[in-house]
């Protein structure tokens, strides 16, 4: 009895601390005597401002491409800044069936109406502003070229007027602008006859909305009318649509409505680089970085100074965001303006952004760590080049510039890099 | 008896749930633990018959003392607490420190063991700040190693006299520690963070020899020597220095003069010293006297073969300081050494109590080692 209770007993002791011990689970969370019992654990960390590190900037205009900007700016600022937008309706509905009966033309027209979302930009609304359509119609001429349109906002061609006080208007504002019938009977009339209009805005002073864009959906611009006095009759809806230009298939479908610029503010200047305004701009920026900044430190932070230029004008006191966007655009890619359009996700390696007044001067700073990392090398080389687009949050939509000089002007107010790293990691050696 | 064996092992059980270690130890500075390379029969017994013990790759001359073949393997968990002032750290890791087998062909016995030299297993993270950029910001430090240097060893041993058994062995130094680094800091900040990932590989080389003798019936000798070799230690495939194997002498009796008991002793003396260039000037280097002094008996036979109860104290110096201060650690030991199968299997168990202490931090350790011996 006795031996079989001691042969029990140790096994089963042997069996409970296997138990235990097999329980036994590493988890490592621990450090509160660190850093006293932690050497070896501190970092060197090295700042300094790197000059000269500018190979190519470039400012860009043209963005973004004519007819995908949305909202559309409508802006009337004096002797600065004159927007006005298109919308095209090259397909009308110019028959209607009443219920049971055949398709006949259109022959009553009714409630006659261009429905617009108006949204409010940073400029400060007047009390009143009016609103002008006008049949700026011309199958002869390339009409998405300024100089072709401008010449038809004349009183002839005037279809309707809307006003719009700048009371009630929240954040937005829907209006319906008002056409003339008996025009637009004979645009019916004519089957082949398109319709584009155009808007332009006025005020006592300066005036500026956007334009929701048909790329808004059922919030973008449409014509309605009624074409019978039978209330059960559906009205019509016509939403803009282009047939030009028909090279290349497809970009037509984007020139259905379009803000174009008649007169703009002189930004341009020799050694400056733009962001933003109208016609889109973005600044292109590629690097010269040693190549023991991408390869052999570790970049705790690279901020990108630009030194302002400040501009002056009717958006002096007006804010922008400005972000910094990598540029995916391969060595292959010489044409800058392509390159500037190849950009990796905004927030994609560079989060940060500059938020400054348009009229502001000094010194403004753009985190690019991550994209620093992203232009480590492999095997000898970068798969593509250390650039980074500068541009406005939407491009084309509004009229803020901002202006920083370039790699061209003096010295002091270059862009620079002012970069703390780590020259090397080499813990582990005790 | 139960009773007591009982109360072991819900005490045991209530170790649990563990954290595990970090640098942050005593325990863990420099190049890491020095395990002592015992076996759980010997750290039951404060490893005073650590040089007359088979299954502790110490002594090559012992290879000739075990059965004609064996396989032993030891797995030994350490629950800590470091007090460094106010704040307490408990830390948990797991060790496998002896994996070894033994044969004989003729009059030659020969085993192949793998020890842990030194294990350098821990992980810690803490806040702290770090001025970047002229910015005192916020920052989360961590840090983290797993694995060890390993004593590889070949050894060849025989009895060349009644009482006498000499052996050799080889040692090759040989493991990896896997390290993470890294530094944080806020999203908000913008600041990017720091990794390193990198392994350190060791290689070093070193001979040793050993004696066993029994001068007196009731007496049993054993010394070995190791003597010092080259090692290097490489991150991530680049050399980053060169040091030595340190060197180890060990002697160790025991009195058999008592029916069913041993009495033992042993002192060691390991120049860890010579390992100092594989640090920076920021590792401090000590070399260590170890001794211990145990106690063996005969405990309740199991399946007719008595099983072994032991008791021991440890005492000894860590080869890595805190600073420039020396770390102390004293053990109390006991263990069980339990046969089964008829004597072709031994469990053995050692609880041992760990106080290492040094300027200004103290840190207590309960060690686990279990050990499973096969002699097919």
């Amino acid at each position: 009895m006795m031996p079989s209770r001691l042969l029990r007993a140790p096994l089963a002791w042997v069996l409970a601390v296997a138990l235990a011990t097999g329980a036994c689970a590493e988890r490592l969370d621990t450090g509160a005597t660190c850093p006293i019992l932690c050497p070896g654990q501190t970092l060197d960390i090295v700042d300094t401002v790197l000059t000269d590190i500018v190979a190519v900037d470039s400012a860009l205009t043209g963005f973004p491409f004519l007819g995908t900007e949305s909202p559309m700016l409508l802006a009337d600022r004096g002797d600065s800044l004159d927007v006005r937008v298109i919308i095209r309706f090259d397909t009308l509905t110019r028959v209607w069936a009443p219920i049971g009966d055949t398709v006949r033309r259109i022959t009553y027209l009714d409630s006659l109406a261009l429905r617009v979302q108006l949204l409010k930009t940073g400029v400060p609304l007047p009390a009143t502003a009016f609103i002008d359509a006008y049949d700026v119609t011309d199958t002869t001429a390339v009409d998405s070229l300024p100089s072709q349109l401008t010449p038809r906002f004349v009183p002839d061609q005037l279809l309707g007027t809307v006003q719009v006080d700048s009371a009630g208007f929240g954040d937005s504002l829907t209006v319906r602008i008002p056409l003339d019938t008996a025009k637009f009977f004979a645009i019916l009339a004519d089957s082949a006859r398109p319709l584009r209009i155009g808007l332009r805005i006025r005020a006592a002073g300066s005036v500026a909305v956007q334009v929701r864009a048909s790329e808004a959906g059922t919030n973008g611009p449409a014509l309605r009318y009624r074409v019978s006095p039978d209330t059960i009759v559906a009205v019509k809806t016509v939403v803009p649509n282009s047939k030009t230009p028909v090279t290349p298939a497809g970009i037509n479908t984007e020139y259905a409505d379009y803000s174009y610029a008649v007169r703009t503010p002189m930004v341009d200047a020799a050694a400056r680089l733009l962001v933003g305004g109208l016609p889109g701009r973005r600044t292109y920026i590629r690097f010269a970085l040693p190549r023991w900044l991408t390869d052999s430190v570790a970049v705790l932070s690279a901020r990108l100074e630009l030194v302002q230029d400040p501009l002056r004008g009717i958006d002096a006191t007006r804010s922008m965001k400005v972000r910094g966007q990598l540029v995916l655009a391969g060595h292959a890619m010489t044409d800058l303006g392509r390159a500037a359009r190849l950009l990796a996700p905004a927030g994609t390696a560079i989060a940060d952004s500059i938020v400054t007044v348009v009229g502001d001067s000094g010194v403004v700073r753009l985190e690019m760590n991550g994209a620093i990392r992203q232009w480590r090398t492999v095997n000898g080389a970068a798969p593509f080049p250390p650039a980074i687009v500068l541009r406005p949050d939407v491009d084309g939509t509004d009229s803020p510039v901002v202006r920083f000089f370039s790699a061209e002007a003096p010295a002091a107010v270059r862009p620079r890099l002012r970069i703390s790293y780590v020259p090397a990691i080499r813990y582990g050696r005790p | 008896m139960r009773s007591r064996l009982l109360r072991a092992t819900c005490w045991l059980a209530a170790l649990g749930p563990f954290v595990v270690g970090a640098q942050g130890s005593l325990a863990v500075q420099g190049y890491g633990y020095p395990t002592g390379q015992l076996s759980a029969a010997a750290l039951g017994g404060g490893g005073a018959g650590a040089e007359l013990d088979p299954a502790s790759p110490i002594n090559p001359a012992t290879v000739a003392s075990g059965a004609r073949y064996s396989i032993y393997s030891q797995v030994e968990p350490e629950t800590r607490r470091t007090e460094l002032g106010a704040a307490r750290v408990s830390a948990r890791v797991v060790r496998f420190p002896i994996f070894s087998a033994t044969g004989a062909i003729g009059p030659v016995a020969f085993g192949a063991s793998f020890s842990t030299f030194l294990d350098r297993t821990f992980s810690n993270a803490y806040a702290d700040s770090q001025v970047v950029a002229g910015t005192l910001l916020p920052s989360t430090l961590g840090a983290a190693s797993n694995g060890a240097m390993t004593d590889a060893r070949f050894a060849v041993a025989m009895q060349v006299l009644p009482q006498v058994q000499v052996g050799a062995a080889l040692h090759a130094i040989v493991g990896e520690n896997r390290l993470a680094f890294g530094r944080s800091f806020p999203d908000s900040s913008g600041v990017g963070s720091v990794e390193q990932a990198s392994v350190m590989n060791y290689g070093g080389r070193a001979v040793s020899l050993g004696i066993v003798a029994a001068p007196h019936k009731s007496l049993v000798i054993g010394a070995s020597l190791r003597t010092s070799g080259p090692l290097t230690v490489r991150q991530d495939e680049v050399a980053l220095a060169e040091a030595r194997v340190p060197a180890r002498l060990g002697l160790g009796a025991s009195f058999v003069g008592i029916p069913n008991t041993a009495l033992s002793a042993r002192i060691e003396r390991v120049r860890w010293s010579q390992m100092d260039a594989l640090g920076t000037a920021a590792m401090s280097t000590f070399d260590a006297t170890e001794i211990g002094a145990g106690l063996e008996v005969a405990g309740p036979k199991v399946a007719g073969i008595a099983s072994l109860v032991r008791l021991g104290v440890r005492d000894r110096t860590l080869p890595f300081g805190v600073g420039t201060s020396v770390v102390d650690e004293r053990v109390l030991a006991g263990g069980l050494g339990i046969p089964l199968s008829r004597g072709r299997g031994q469990v053995d168990l050692a609880v041992q109590r760990a106080a290492r202490r040094t300027d200004g931090a103290t840190e207590r350790a309960w060690l686990v080692s279990l050990g499973f011996g096969i002699r097919p």
